[in-house]
């Protein structure tokens, strides 16, 4: 059990977690993005590499062990809630996953609302499997301040080892980053030893050179994850938003020496895409942002089609969709 | 012998990507392997062959006219006899020329890479990735300068016939970098590619 436990569980350990740093104003004023540029190499950055075959099965088991298993729907239930962590614990029909050579692979974490991070606790106790929470007031961010740091108390009372926040987009849209950098700051002292992950919510923020001063605001006021999305925009984890968001992890490493991850989260539904992720972080940020100390993706849809995937590169067909519990 | 999928899953390489090269070898085929200079608009017919040779495993790909001292004048004076013409094309037809090798260069992509590949021994993913798309750009780039030539260079004129010698590092990218902007400024153009290569 133990050398299985090692298989699946890379060796990477956690790197030292980022403590933040002075909100740098200058340093912020003078992040610029060229947009034809971001989107140039964004659009050839999954085409010039190959991953097929066995490769293709790996990077998929891969994929698996970054996802954050998620349900954040309004008609969540307790059954829900359930039926999702005995998938984390065991992500992949067993036949699969032994023929593949990795009988322990499980997820990177389970995401719920607050309301349900007790019970994710509890179904998932002994398999360490971390839960992440969705607090301060999901997902617009606009509840009263107070009551969202109460939340984020209330999920870390409750287990949460991982809390991702939205931040409020009104402070990014009107350039007031002082009090971003406030807000996530008493975010980040209100989670103690739980990890933040903030999220940007890029698909409201405007425009890309937004999205850099906003990663790194975040990145400065201490959050060990930035996300692109909640999933309830109408424009989710895209492939250029996302070059910005590790280039500026990059810049911050350059600069502070501490490693941030970074996890696209709303819309990857296809194995594919998920590929062309793990090429991005592969190319930009190196090895060690293929695991689930510093990459993960957040989706609740995507397991499903990896499972196929899995399935046709043993048995060399693809099957019904149905044919696979929930994705 | 493949690897096990579990062995790749700890440090997640690329896989490979190999290109076929067979189209370009046919391509070779159909021109019996033997290449005269191409002057005034056709081949001459080959002489003076010398070897050029895929680097990666020494088998000859084919062979190549050396120019002759008579060769180079036919040439140049042919170039001389364009220029009148060509360089009293308006832009706006330039352009449609330069558009046009942009669009054929795009059209056959993946034939001049592999055939680059061959010739040159670096690898597919820089000629295909980088050496053609260039190219394309290039040509693609200066079509539109020609268009806006007299505009926005008013009195210049062009040179007359280019002579180019290609480096051996890139040379389709280096021949198109180069002529491109020659041709789109009107001037017509002799060029020798990297004899360092036989």
């Amino acid at each position: 059990m133990l050398t299985e436990q090692k298989n699946t569980d890379l060796s990477l350990g956690h790197p030292p977690r980022n403590p933040g740093a002075e909100l740098d104003l200058s340093w912020v004023e003078a992040a610029r993005v060229n947009r034809s540029a971001i989107e140039r190499r964004a659009d050839t950055l999954p085409r010039r590499r190959t991953v097929k075959k066995e490769w293709q099965a790996a990077w998929l088991l891969r994929a698996i062990r970054c996802i954050d298993l998620t349900t954040l729907s309004g008609d969540d239930t307790r059954s829900n809630v359930l039926r999702l962590c005995a998938k984390a614990r065991q992500p992949v029909r067993t036949d699969l996953l032994e023929a593949l050579g990795l009988p322990g692979l499980r997820v990177g974490a389970v995401c719920v609302y607050h309301l349900f991070v007790t019970t994710a606790v509890e179904a998932l106790h002994g398999s360490g499997i971390p839960v992440a929470a969705v607090s301060a007031g999901f997902p617009a961010g606009l509840n009263p301040f107070d009551l969202r740091l109460k939340e984020i108390e209330a999920s870390v009372r409750a287990g949460a080892a991982e809390i991702d926040i939205v931040i409020s987009r009104r402070h990014v849209l009107s350039g007031d980053w002082t009090a971003l950098y406030e807000e996530v700051s008493a975010f980040r002292q209100a989670c103690g030893a739980a990890h933040l992950k903030t999220i940007l919510a890029t698909g409201e923020l405007g425009t890309l050179t937004n999205v850099a001063k906003a990663s790194l605001v975040c990145m400065m006021a201490g959050a060990d994850f930035i996300k692109t999305s909640t999933g309830k925009e109408s424009v989710n984890a895209t492939l250029p938003v996302s070059l910005v968001m590790v280039r500026a992890i990059r810049a911050y490493l350059e600069r502070s020496g501490y490693k941030v991850g970074f996890k696209p989260a709303g819309g990857v539904r296809t194995a594919k895409q998920s590929l062309d992720w793990l090429i991005l972080m592969k190319e930009e940020l190196g090895d060690e942002w293929l695991s689930p100390h510093l990459f993960r993706i957040g989706a609740s849809g995507l397991l499903g089609d990896i499972e196929r995937q899995l399935e046709h590169y043993l048995t060399g067909q693809y099957s019904a969709a149905f044919r696979h519990p929930l994705g | 012998m493949t690897t096990p999928v579990a062995e790749l899953y700890q440090t997640l390489p690329y896989g490979p990507a190999p290109e076929a090269a067979e189209p370009a070898h046919q391509w070779l085929d159909a021109h019996q392997r033997q290449f005269g200079q191409y002057i005034d608009g056709a081949f001459t017919s080959p002489a003076r062959l010398f070897d050029t040779i895929n680097p990666a495993n020494k088998q000859l790909l084919a062979q190549v006219t050396q120019a002759s001292p008579e060769e180079v004048n036919t040439a140049v004076s042919a170039a001389r006899r364009a220029f009148p013409g060509w360089s009293a094309t308006p832009g706006h037809v330039r352009a449609r020329y330069l558009y046009a090798l942009a669009r054929q260069v795009q059209k056959h992509s993946r034939l001049l890479a592999v055939l680059e590949t061959l010739d040159n021994g670096k690898p597919i993913r820089e000629t295909r990735d980088i050496d053609i798309p260039l190219v394309a750009r290039h040509f693609y780039h200066h079509a539109g300068w020609a268009q806006l030539l007299e505009k926005e260079f008013p009195h210049h004129e062009p040179l007359g016939v280019v002579g180019q010698i290609i480096p051996w590092n890139f040379p389709l990218l280096m021949l198109a970098w180069k002529i491109a902007p020659a041709l789109a400024a009107g001037n017509t153009w002799c060029s020798s590619p990297p004899s360092g290569r036989r």
